[in-house]
């Protein structure tokens, strides 16, 4: 630990009383007063005496869903943790977090500790902090602008993860899995049910071609995108195989699913909030971290039980015998979007799907860059039980044109320019349910259209 | 199949296929049904050189690929040069174009080789990315497009150039002229579905690969997508980035 300095502890007063004054305004502190010490003393957490214990989870998607998951079983289990969960993943919102739970002369005041790393920050954060164990969900496509490509985000993480921290990963990820060759690490994954519909005609597979020597790769089986499990042609390289592995699941009604994993004790078994195999990797991943970290198949098992899922991502409920789902589709992230859009195809029920997906952060001060609609997989949505499609907003142009390049019938769509107008357009006496694929800086648009279909499905 | 059916080369769609490029192809595909679509994978000889190609495109691609790509088409390089030279029509868009360079040069100042066969080189400044929407003009088209890279293009493009900006950079910041345009090679620095966002400059370049009428699938979307965004694009309240 160096030697605290008076820039930093004059740095560490003044960040305690941003985060006094923005609770007294009744504001979260989540960045400006990481931001406020950070700017004081840009290398703050070289100072900062942390907790004994980190746990850091990073990965493109499912990285807010198992922080959370940890969290709470972590807390379920008596463990106080320091943790991110109120939203800044990124250098200033990290830098709160620890300065909210640390004492005026900069010394942590809690022994363990769950941060949600943001992969970029990762060059910007591992230099002061050693995680102890370190989650890699998955890499995937993110924003073009901020994340570039696969390859960019695992260059950065593979060259500032610390050499101790013990890895987490995903064996089904033939990208993340070969993050830091040499570190300690333990592999999750999920094996191919005999009754899983397998997604094998993405648009994008960032492993099509071996990453070591460019031959064709096959696929033993491929999840989606390119998670699954795989061999180079040539070369050998493969996916390793997994230390904790899903070989069973089922799901029930009630948005959970009973699951059989093989773990090194043997054979375990969990009920988890999950609604969908692919997010079951959420599961396995918090699984493999808690029992990797130490806690007994008992303490994990029983804590689990009590989790729920995140309700502002996915939603479902039944009014008057009408099904309305409200699934967060994430712009600019076209796997997300493409995982929102094979869940819409999934059910056999006859559907009114909305979207409405214009990214108003993109748009903030400029034109919304829609490069990453021709990423994402709308031919999901060319599908029988689908007889209208009513898009919503700024761009709906643009999204009709998408959707009828990936050969969606033109009679089904439907474009309005207020996302607020949609719902008005949905006849309930053609469809059994309404899906709503919202992106997540929307919520104002969702909530209206919500309180409009619920209306209109209650008078039905 | 009939002897005169258009071919129309994809290279590396395994590898190059990044920042939604591919959806200038699915958009070709629509156009041109009767066209046949070559997808030659990076282990493959190209259709081109046997000359059996009538164009060729390119997509975006990462860094570490760019450079596996020069040293495959090394090979080829004379083929390439010939093809561009005797009025092949290629499209290269995104940082597919700088394999035809002098070299490409790290931020460490380590270069890398390219085929040569334009006289410029890319530099990469892989901590600064470049994000912007573009306003040009090619002939009297207005090209509208987003650039999202690492790199920066230098070297005179003053009499080759694709499109001289009215909103955004050139090649490089310094610069109002975007792109290469030498005899029927396009290569611009714009990401995307360049020829969706584009329809008149679809159909000039349906044009010059000996389609006398083109017809542009779904024109009605596509110029009303393309009205909405120019109107956007000349707002001056809409920023760059």
């Amino acid at each position: 630990m160096a030697k605290k300095t008076l820039r930093f502890l004059f740095a560490c007063v003044c960040g305690k009383i941003t985060i006094k004054l923005l609770r007294l305004l009744k504001k979260n502190a989540t960045n400006l007063p990481g931001s406020v010490v950070l700017t004081l003393c840009p290398d703050f957490l070289k100072y900062l005496e942390l907790p004994e214990k980190i746990i850091a989870v990073t990965g493109t998607n499912g990285k807010t869903t198992v922080s959370n998951m940890l969290l709470d079983i972590l807390t379920d289990n008596g463990y106080d943790c320091t943790n991110n969960n109120f939203g800044g993943n990124v250098d200033t919102g990290i830098t709160t977090a620890l300065l909210k739970d640390s004492t005026l002369s900069g010394k942590a005041k809690k022994k363990y500790c769950i941060l949600e790393i943001d992969e970029r920050s990762a060059l910007r954060i591992y230099p002061y902090i050693h995680p102890d164990y370190l989650v890699c969900t998955n890499l995937t496509r993110d924003s073009y602008k901020r994340n570039a490509h696969v390859e960019y985000i695992f260059d950065i993480l593979n060259k500032n993860i610390p050499d101790s921290s013990h890895l987490i990963l995903d064996c089904d990820d033939l990208i993340s899995c070969r993050l830091k060759k040499n570190n300690k690490r333990t592999y999750f994954g999920m094996e191919c049910f005999d009754d899983e519909v397998l997604i094998t005609d993405n648009i994008v597979n960032d492993v099509a071609a071996c990453p070591e020597c460019n031959s064709p790769v096959e696929y033993d089986f491929r999840r989606y995108h390119h998670i699954g499990r795989a061999h180079c042609t040539k070369c050998g390289l493969e996916s390793p195989a997994p230390d904790f592995d899903i070989v069973s699941r089922e799901f029930t009604d009630d948005g959970h699913a009973h699951i059989t994993m093989n773990t090194p004790d043997g054979e375990e078994k969990y009920t988890v909030a999950c609604e969908n195999t692919i997010n079951l990797y959420n599961a396995c991943a918090a699984i493999t971290l808690l029992r990797t970290f130490g806690l007994s198949y008992e303490q994990v098992k029983n804590s689990f039980m009590k989790t729920a899922v995140v309700k502002s991502r996915f939603t479902s409920e039944t009014i008057n015998g009408k099904k309305l789902v409200f699934n967060l589709a994430k712009g600019q992230n076209p796997v997300a979007c493409s995982h929102a859009c094979n869940l819409t195809r999934q059910s056999n029920e006859t559907k009114t799907v909305i979207v409405i997906l214009d990214d108003y952060y993109d748009a903030k001060t400029t034109s919304e860059n829609i490069a990453w609609i021709y990423d994402t997989d709308f031919e999901f949505l060319n599908n029988d039980s689908i007889n209208k499609i009513i898009i919503g907003g700024k761009r709906s142009v643009d999204y009709k044109l998408r959707m009828l390049i990936g050969g969606i019938p033109e009679e089904k769509i439907v474009c309005c320019d207020r996302e607020e107008d949609t719902a008005e357009l949905v006849d309930l006496s053609q469809t059994e349910s309404v899906y709503v694929l919202f992106e997540m800086y929307n919520f104002r648009a969702k909530d209206v259209i919500e309180a409009k279909l619920k209306e209109m499905m209650e008078n039905a | 199949m009939p002897e005169n059916k258009l071919r129309i080369e994809i290279l590396y769609p395994e590898i190059c296929n990044l920042f939604g490029d591919t959806g200038n192809i699915r958009y070709l595909e629509r156009c041109l049904p009767d066209a046949e679509f070559i997808y030659t994978a990076f282990n493959d000889e190209p259709a081109f050189v046997q000359g059996g190609a009538d164009m060729i495109y390119m997509a975006s691609t990462t860094e570490r690929t760019q450079e596996k790509i020069i040293g495959k088409l090394m090979p080829y390089r004379q083929q390439l040069k010939d093809a561009i030279e005797s009025d092949k029509v290629m499209l290269f868009t995104g940082n597919s174009m700088e394999i035809l360079f002098n070299y490409i040069e790290n931020d460490d100042g380590s270069r890398i080789e390219g085929l040569g066969i334009f006289d410029f080189y890319a530099k990469r400044y892989m901590f600064n990315r470049y994000n912007s929407m573009i306003l040009a003009k090619y002939k009297d088209i207005d090209i509208v497009g987003f650039r999202t890279q690492f790199t920066m293009t230098f070297g005179d493009n003053s009499d080759c150039y694709f499109a001289a900006v009215e909103r955004g950079d050139g090649i490089n910041k310094e610069s109002k002229l975007e792109g290469i345009h030498v005899h029927n090679f396009f290569g611009t620095n714009i990401v995307g579905p360049l020829l969706v966002l584009n329809p008149y400059f679809t159909a000039d370049l349906l044009k010059t690969l000996g389609i006398e009428n083109p017809e542009l699938a779904f024109s009605e979307e596509i110029y009303t997508a393309y009205k909405n965004r120019l109107a956007e694009f000349k707002d001056p309240g809409v920023k760059l980035h």
